[in-house]
């Protein structure tokens, strides 16, 4: 009797275990299946990375040396922009739930960076699109030397 | 029969553990999957390796467009140029490329920078994908 009690306990976790197996390889499935598409964005810009760039003092060249090409050229290479995608979660199945990120900096006319303007939403969403902010930023016209 | 249920316990328990040790082992493999790679300029020497003839101080723009051909972008009015290139992880005696070697390959940015006397003033390979 008490054997068979143990027996169907022990089958309970071994059953609730093979979920676990089987939800994490469907849950995380898709970052080895799914390739990410070519056109999506670049490796992760990270904090540090932003931190080191200095407004007044880095160069248009010192960003290209560091991060590469920007995603986008605005402006007569006014703005770059620099766009990545974080995986936030996983859904059912290979899906994952990616969050944007952008990276936007701002030259000045002596080549030097003079803003960095850095934000993350969903372009489909009216409330959290990054075209708001980026539209802010276009939108301004630049300050010529005296 | 006590005995009996004391290997049968026993044998339960390292089963269990056995199967607690596979999911934590895929657990990891699947997790390293997700790991995203970070926008980094790679070690110099990966360029002085792969491409010689670029160097510091030393090579004109000149022989910098016959080897390499025209940039895939340029700024400020071509005083730096920009090429994307691939370097496959698994072949790493191939050299880096303007063209995809492989099923996957990591893409590159090579920026040149140029001095006043059109010679590379500094270069970087950055890892952009």
């Amino acid at each position: 009797m008490i054997s068979s009690r143990y027996n169907c306990t022990d089958a309970i976790v071994m059953a609730c275990r093979m979920v676990l197996l089987v939800l994490t390889g469907v849950g995380l499935g898709g970052c080895i299946l799914i390739p990410t598409p070519s056109v999506v964005g670049y490796s992760v810009i990270t904090d540090k990375t932003i931190e080191s760039l200095e407004p007044g003092k880095t160069t248009r060249a010192d960003v290209l040396l560091k991060l590469g090409e920007p995603g986008e050229r605005l402006e007569d290479d006014r703005i770059f922009v620099y766009h990545w995608e974080q995986v936030a979660g996983f859904g059912i199945g290979p899906t994952a739930l990616t969050n944007d990120h952008y990276l936007a900096l701002e030259f000045g006319p002596d080549k030097r960076l003079k803003r960095v303007k850095e934000f993350s939403g969903d372009w489909q969403h009216p409330l959290t699109s990054p075209s708001r902010s980026l539209g802010q930023l276009t939108s301004e016209k630049p300050v010529s030397p005296q | 029969m006590g005995l009996r249920s004391n290997n049968s316990e026993r044998s339960s328990d390292s089963y269990g553990g056995l199967l607690l040790k596979v999911y934590l082992i895929v657990t990891i493999l699947l997790v390293a999957g997700c790991a995203a790679s970070t926008v980094a300029p790679e070690d110099p020497q990966v360029v002085s390796e792969r491409l010689p003839f670029i160097r510091d101080g030393k090579t004109p723009r000149k022989e910098v467009l016959s080897r390499l051909g025209e940039p895939d972008y340029r700024h400020e009015g071509g005083r730096i140029l920009a090429y994307k290139m691939w370097m496959c992880a698994m072949e790493e005696r191939l050299p880096l490329s303007a063209e995809i070697r492989c099923r996957d390959p990591g893409t590159y940015n090579l920026i040149l920078v140029f001095g006043p006397n059109n010679l590379v003033e500094r270069h970087s390979l950055v890892r952009v994908k």
